[in-house]
């Protein structure tokens, strides 16, 4: 630790020495995985195996085929006989749909505020700023409780949760961007050239924030489907017995022991789409920043 | 430093009012609230009986009032299902969640800052590179899924570990590693690209050309580099109380998590609205904690109370 | 007191290994003041970060040459000799005090990490005494102070005041007021100079402007891609220059120029680090270069009157 701290920074002028980033390349994994999960979530059921819901008693507690199991259940059965692969598509499909949700309206309500926020300014800016940042450090959970408690359980109840607590992160970055942008010549001189103030918004403004926006929802779709799992998994998400990826892993948690596959299969595909998910944002970052592109 | 205490003071107050009063009026909001209080079974009788004992066929201003005052005293009302006071139910509840989420905090907090400030020393090294993978897996794995591969491999497999329970320190080490894996990877990663930015600042060149040790170094660039690090702390600290309730209950955990949860199957109101009440004054209190913690560490708030401490970016 | 011999010092960017200095040798007498002159890029930042030791791997290594202060050859010192030798020998002025002062440490903490020999009970004695000569008034109420709380101009005497508190042998001051007003520019060149004398200091001095150079030393480096194409007196070299970018330089910087007159600028732009022409650098961008001077770099020659340059067809005055 001592002697590396003895290098230095290269004087003014010249480009720092920062490890050589692949960011030019297409992020192969991640890409493909987020194409795969949106597939299974919008077509899923089309090529589920078996259907999700249907107990078989006789079929229960099946290893999947790499553990010795039958083809017929590759991913094995549950403690009532589901296909965990059926499962597993459906639960793909619900943690889709909920992302999805959750994303566009916080994104849309969030860029709204970060607007108003930004270029109307004032005092406007300071309440809406505490508001996003009161907000953002409320726990989800406990937001989740509130409000379930209030108007029960169902995928509704949990895209509503993720969105108010959503919108501020993206509010919060928003803004700054909106105030950054404002400031810049191009939008300045739409004005004096008579633009109206809408019109530099919609016609200059937003379209500057689009990148920004993409790398935010991508992080985000991670939080949401970790979200969804655990309010799911708390008996306060999804309501059973449709089959999300929490609810699984709240079901298989009995089976830790006895039949592994039942808690490690949901955990696995939910911990891959939000590592693929967070690798995306981080590429789409450093792939549309202008300042961090060579 | 003493307006600058008293100022984040009240804006912790103001906090903490606004949510409260968000509480309240979601409650309204939500419908008939004796309804919500009474059994699924309740003859019209009876939650009109409901009705009467909580208060609600007072105005709503009314009911506001003796709500704020409640909490001012700390008297959340009974609880339904315990047939306890709240407060009874919630405080030591809140101190079981609070060692564990501390426990998991200062893990968290130690570990991540470790790992990312030789990280971002030794940029572009096998090391860094080792720790940029974890911070990124780790940021993937939710803490209840973390949980169970923890108890599968130390309490079935090894056996080394109980599963579950609330019994000694040994109880205490997997919910608290499950809770931290989190946070820690985006401590680590902020903390890894903080350093690396102050290591070329001029300041850095400047300290070296003075020819001080190393540790005086390190202590500069630290210190430097955790400004952002603490406001992240902050947030992380309200995403730690959403992980121990899920934590909690993988572990059966008896604090507050566990709590809500029974409270929500038993639709007992007044519980969950004392424990969301009582989960925020803590919450309020801690963030002020990292306020005044910022305040120590950057002179430049301290004499200028106005200006805002360096947010946290999306980094995070 | 300072001798550098052959130096030549490599960057390593993405790969590639780029020479920042090439073969500079300068040397400065006890108690002398050398400017080092050129533009960005020339190779004047990095001789005196050379000096220093502060280009290490992975950003770059000293490739050949010596440098000597006192005894010690620069080069060869371990870790642990360097920062010996930093702590006592060498002080050195940053181009932006804003920047180069630590915002989070008040100013007496950062002074003292620079004042290890002196005992803890004198330490504030030694430290107002210190500042008050540089000029910062009622300087032991301002010791628990912040950086942010000092202008521009006293920001830089703080940061003087560092360099000075371990009484060093050899002062590298680097562009010290190119971040200033120019109204404190001068006060602080003053000052330098003043220090200079009382103090025996060995001064290198880093600047662009080498008629700012004027007012702190005697003797003047002219550093052109990387290569010492000039160097000599001051008053010698500016009155009476040899080399094509020297005369260039000091007209660039003439005062004489009057209004609605052309400035004149030096047409062409430094080459760069990377893609350095196999002859003189300068060449490219040369009145009177040659093809000798586009293929070989021109050997350094000595006048009688104490300058030397390097340059196929020198300027005949």
């Amino acid at each position: 630790m001592t002697t590396d701290l003895a290098s230095t920074t290269p004087p003014a002028g010249t480009p720092p020495a920062r490890p050589r980033r692949r960011s030019g390349r297409w992020p192969w994994f991640s890409g493909t995985v987020m194409v795969l999960f949106a597939f299974c979530g919008a077509f899923g059921a089309l090529v589920s195996p078996h259907d999700p819901n249907k107990v078989d008693l006789s079929q229960s507690l099946k290893p999947p085929v790499f553990a010795g199991g039958s083809t017929s259940y590759l991913l094995g059965t549950d403690q009532l006989g589901r296909d965990v692969l059926s499962r597993l598509l459906a639960g793909a499909q619900v943690s889709f749909l909920v992302a999805a949700g959750a994303v566009l309206i916080a994104g849309a309500f969030g860029l709204l505020i970060a607007l108003l926020a930004g270029y109307l300014g004032g005092r406007l800016d300071t309440v809406l700023t505490r508001v996003a940042d009161a907000s953002m450090a409320f726990p989800v959970v406990l937001l989740a409780i509130v409000i379930v408690a209030i108007y029960g359980k169902g995928v509704t109840v949990v895209i509503l949760v993720l969105v108010v607590a959503g919108w501020p992160q993206y509010a919060r970055v928003l803004r700054s961007e909106v105030i950054r942008i404002r400031h810049q010549d191009f939008v300045t001189m739409a004005r004096i050239m008579g633009g109206s103030r809408f019109w530099a918004i919609t016609r200059h403004v937003v379209p500057n924030l689009i990148p920004t926006l993409l790398v935010l929802a991508t992080l985000q779709v991670g939080l949401a489907i970790i979200a969804e799992g655990s309010l799911s998994f708390l008996g306060i998400g999804v309501p059973p017995p449709a089959a999300s990826w929490g609810n699984m892993l709240a079901d298989g948690r009995t089976f830790l022991a006895t039949a592994w596959w039942l808690p490690v299969v949901p955990g696995v595909a939910l911990s891959i789409t939000v590592l693929a998910a967070n690798l995306l944002g981080d590429w789409l970052r450093h792939a549309l920043d202008p300042a961090t592109r060579r | 430093m003493t307006s600058y205490i008293l100022n984040r003071l009240l804006q912790g107050l103001i906090a903490m009012w606004v949510i409260v009063t968000i509480v309240f009026f979601l409650a309204r909001l939500g419908g008939d609230a004796a309804a919500l209080l009474a059994p699924a079974d309740a003859t019209p009788e009876q939650v009109e009986a409901i009705r009467v004992s909580y208060g609600l066929d007072q105005p709503v201003y009314l009911q506001y009032l003796d709500y704020l005052r409640g909490i001012v005293t700390l008297d959340l009302g009974q609880s339904v299902s315990y047939r306890q006071p709240v407060t009874d139910l919630v405080v030591p509840a809140m101190l079981n969640t609070a060692q564990l989420a501390l426990t998991g905090f200062v893990i968290a907090l130690v570990v991540g800052i470790a790992l990312g400030a030789v990280a971002g020393m030794r940029a572009g090294s096998r090391y860094d590179q080792a720790v940029r993978a974890l911070s990124v897996l780790g940021q993937s794995v939710p803490p209840f899924w973390l949980g169970m591969l923890l108890v599968l491999l130390f309490s079935i497999t090894l056996g080394w570990l109980p599963a579950f329970g609330s019994e000694g320190f040994t109880s205490l080490i997997l919910p608290a590693c499950a809770l931290a894996a989190f946070p820690l990877a985006s401590i680590a990663r902020l903390t890894r690209s903080s350093v690396l930015e102050i290591v070329g600042r001029d300041q850095t060149l400047f300290e070296r050309a003075k020819g001080v040790s190393p540790a005086v170094l390190v202590a500069h660039i630290l210190r430097n580099a955790s400004l952002p690090v603490v406001t992240l702390a902050g947030i992380q600290l309200g995403a730690m109380f959403s992980g121990t309730i899920v934590v909690e209950n993988l572990f059966a955990w008896p604090g507050v998590g566990q709590l809500a949860i029974q409270a929500i199957q038993a639709r007992d109101y007044a519980l969950i609205q004392g424990i969301v009440v009582i989960n925020t004054l803590v919450f309020v209190a801690l963030l002020f904690l990292v306020d005044l913690s910022y305040g120590w560490l950057d002179p430049r708030v301290r004499t200028n109370s106005s200006a805002e401490p360096q947010k946290a970016g999306v980094s995070a | 007191m300072l001798q550098i011999t052959n130096l030549t010092t490599h960057y390593f960017f993405g790969g590639q290994v780029t020479p920042a200095a090439r073969g500079v040798t300068l040397n400065l007498p006890k108690g002398s003041a050398m400017a080092i002159v050129g533009e960005s890029g020339s190779g004047k930042s990095t001789v005196a970060m050379s000096v220093m030791r502060m280009i290490r791997p992975p950003i770059g290594d000293i490739a050949e040459g010596e440098i000597r202060i006192g005894g010690t050859d620069v080069t060869r010192a371990t870790p642990r000799q360097m920062r010996e030798l930093l702590r006592t020998q060498i002080g050195f002025v940053p181009q932006d005090p804003t920047t180069a002062l630590d915002p989070l440490y008040t100013i007496r903490s950062q002074i003292v990490e620079a004042m290890p020999h002196v005992e803890r009970a004198r330490r504030d004695e030694v430290i107002v005494e210190l500042l008050t000569s540089l000029g910062i008034v009622d300087a032991a109420a301002r010791l628990k102070q912040h950086p942010h709380q000092f202008s521009g101009g006293m920001r830089q005497r703080v940061a003087i005041a560092i360099a000075l508190a371990k009484e060093p042998q050899l002062l590298i001051a680097d562009e010290p007021t190119t971040a200033l007003d120019v109204t404190t520019q001068i006060g602080i060149l003053r000052l330098l100079d003043r220090l200079r004398r009382e103090r025996h200091l060995t001064t290198m001095f880093i600047t662009h402007n080498i008629r700012v150079a004027r007012l702190v030393c005697q003797d003047v480096a002219v550093m052109y891609g990387g290569v010492v194409v000039e160097s000599g007196p001051l008053t010698v070299v500016a009155d009476n220059p040899s080399h094509p970018y020297t005369r260039a330089l000091l007209d660039a910087s003439s005062l004489d120029v009057g209004p609605r007159q052309r400035l004149r600028a030096i047409s062409g732009s430094p080459p760069s680090l990377t893609a350095m022409p196999p002859g003189c650098p300068f060449a490219p961008r040369c009145p009177s270069a040659t093809d000798l001077c586009h293929q070989r770099m021109p050997a350094t020659t000595r006048r009688p009157d104490g300058a030397s340059y390097a340059c196929w067809n020198p300027v005949t005055s």
